[in-house]
């Protein structure tokens, strides 16, 4: 598990937010990680984050993964800002690019998770509201689910159909244009 | 499988599972429709509109793996687009358009193929009427992704109906279209296209800040005035139309010429002076000949001009293509810009901008045109100690020279 209680040395000055997750582990992690969640950027605006953010939907283990993606995107996000001013070099674009392959990789290496944790990021991204991550969680389950038949689909997420036989032969009729 | 005998899809909030489906190509999304009931009206309030091919089980890739059903063929993409567009939840904005069927199989009637081009510019015609909806300051941009699409018109492609449009991606598409035009748009990539017209494509984006436009087949396209322009990367390469058939066409008369350097005491001025592979060269006597090149244009610039606002500009450029070198010789109109040396102003090989701060040049060995244009630069108030010079640069994929020019960056050649 990532250890986000440590602080960063280099943020002494910045202001430090505490996540409490639901069984009750405190995570101190900086502002700039923490507003990579909008439900949590606008505790802050409202000046309701004194003696710590409690987020009763998610567990210490989700909420180490969510810190884990928010503490590299947030450096990102802080590269990117500096990047515009200080390049003076055309090798600032080698730079970028390298920058963005490496948060690439980061995305891939954290999206190999168990598909029950997959679904409890879905969760906490949407109830943080993380945008980068919701899209990344979500790209991933479509992406298994592309391409294959209604069954597949049933089985691979134990979906159960709810349908009468009757009412999804009706649907399939509506639909036979997407069947084709 | 992993996740035991939960159905944890189904137990997504709505929100959730809607950003899901709405990350599936659009026939795969309309398909959950019968998987449950919870799914069967959710394809209907995605944002997105996504067609990707349908690939034999033969042939597909790591990253294009094989999907269910058959291949499109024109017939059943025109059915499934018209059922899906008119059925999807009326109104239903369009964040993303993404059309990528690849090619169709079991075609081969003219008649269909035709019906479907004509359909697919109502398709996205559609898609771009509804992208207009109002959004919260900060929102996503609205962003058009169009790929391997085909564009057959005499008029334009007219963004205008569409204000949200900022972002415009053109990826292997087929332009034969007179104008593009959007007054909202702030970025355009135009990435392997094939401008296929009779005319130059004119690009009409007032607000544009970032333009990248490479590896494209066909005329160049004429950039109108970009007044709001920050970066732009261009590149042609040599399969561009605008390619000298007598391999580098070196210079051009025009009307300011001194034929001295050339050994040429013609007094043609609509010359043509080209070099062929083995270094001979070859003088043209007048610009018919020559007809690639200058023939059928008005002499007015086709890129340079609408780039003349940017502060990051790399310009890179097959030696054949002469859509730079003309486009100099069309700007530098006045022949007062006369330098010292032995090269006249209609050897002038850019112009030089007023706000350049470095320059940079790469290429294969220090050569002629090197020699040239350091010339140029400096007698144009460029200092050579800000000129760097990359030599031994080996191109990627171009035999040719590499030219950058930037406030920041600078030139390249």
């Amino acid at each position: 598990m990532a250890s986000a209680g440590s602080g960063d040395e280099k943020a002494a000055a910045a202001a430090m937010i505490t996540l409490i997750s639901s069984d009750n582990e405190k995570f101190e992690v900086t502002e700039a990680t923490a507003t990579l969640s909008q439900t949590i950027r606008h505790m802050i605006e409202d000046g309701c984050t004194d003696g710590g953010v409690p987020l009763p939907n998610v567990t210490s283990k989700i909420l180490a993964r969510v810190i884990e993606y928010c503490k590299k995107h947030a450096t990102a996000a802080a590269g990117e800002e500096g990047s515009s001013s200080s390049f003076s070099d055309a090798a600032f674009l080698e730079v970028d690019r390298a920058f963005l392959e490496e948060l690439e990789e980061f995305d891939d290496a954290f999206l190999e998770v168990d598909r029950a944790t997959l679904f409890d990021l879905i969760l906490a991204a949407n109830y943080l509201d993380i945008k980068g991550l919701l899209n990344l969680t979500c790209q991933k389950v479509a992406d298994s689910v592309k391409g294959k038949t209604p069954e597949q689909i049933r089985e691979m997420y134990n979906i159960v159909n709810d349908l009468t036989p009757e009412e999804e032969a009706e649907i399939r009729r509506e639909t036979q244009w997407a069947f084709e | 499988m992993a996740g035991g005998g939960e159905d944890r899809i189904s137990a997504l909030p709505d929100d959730a599972l809607l950003h899901i489906v709405s990350f599936l190509p659009s026939d795969d999304a309309v398909r959950t429709s019968v998987l449950a009931r919870r799914w069967l009206h959710l394809w209907k309030s995605t944002r997105s509109l996504r067609i990707t091919g349908r690939r034999d089980l033969s042939s597909g890739g790591a990253r294009h793996p094989p999907r269910w059903g058959r291949p499109w063929t024109a017939s059943t993409l025109t059915n499934f687009m018209n059922h899906f567009l008119l059925l999807r939840g009326g109104g239903a904005p369009v964040d993303v358009c993404e059309i990528l069927c690849g090619e169709l199989y079991g075609g081969g009637h003219d008649e269909e193929a035709g019906d479907l081009n004509r359909a697919a510019g109502l398709w996205i015609r559609h898609a771009l009427a509804t992208c207009n909806a109002p959004r919260a300051p900060g929102e996503l941009l609205a962003k058009v992704e169009l790929k391997d699409a085909t564009f057959f018109s005499s008029s334009s492609v007219d963004f205008s109906r569409c204000a949200a449009l900022e972002d415009l991606t053109m990826d292997s598409c087929k332009i034969h279209v007179d104008e593009i035009s959007s007054p909202s748009l702030t970025r355009l990539s135009i990435v392997e296209c094939y401008f296929d017209g009779g005319a130059r494509t004119r690009i009409s984006a007032p607000r544009l800040g970032r333009l990248q436009l490479s590896l494209c087949n066909g005329m160049t396209p004429l950039l109108e005035k970009m007044p709001m322009l920050v970066a732009a990367n261009v590149r042609l390469e040599g399969l561009c139309g605008d390619s000298c058939i007598h391999n580098v066409c070196k210079h051009h008369g025009y009307t300011y010429s001194d034929e001295s350097d050339y050994d040429d005491d013609d007094d043609d001025r609509d010359g043509c002076y080209c070099i062929d592979e083995d270094g001979s060269g070859v003088y043209l006597e007048n610009v018919s000949s020559c007809e690639s090149c200058y023939g059928s244009d008005d002499g007015s610039s086709v890129l340079l001009g609408g780039l003349s606002s940017a502060v990051d500009l790399e310009l890179t450029s097959d030696p054949l293509v002469f859509i730079f070198r003309k486009d100099c010789n069309a700007l530098i109109r006045n022949p007062a810009v006369k330098t010292d040396n032995n090269y006249g102003s209609k050897e002038q090989l850019f112009l030089v901008p007023k706000h350049l701060n470095t320059v940079y040049i790469k290429c294969p060995k220090e050569n002629e045109l090197v020699k040239k244009l350091i010339m140029t630069l400096t007698t144009n108030g460029v200092c050579r100690n800000q000129i760097r010079i990359e030599e031994n640069f080996s191109p990627p994929e171009l035999s040719g020279y590499e030219t950058e020019e930037s406030d920041r960056d600078g030139i390249f050649c």
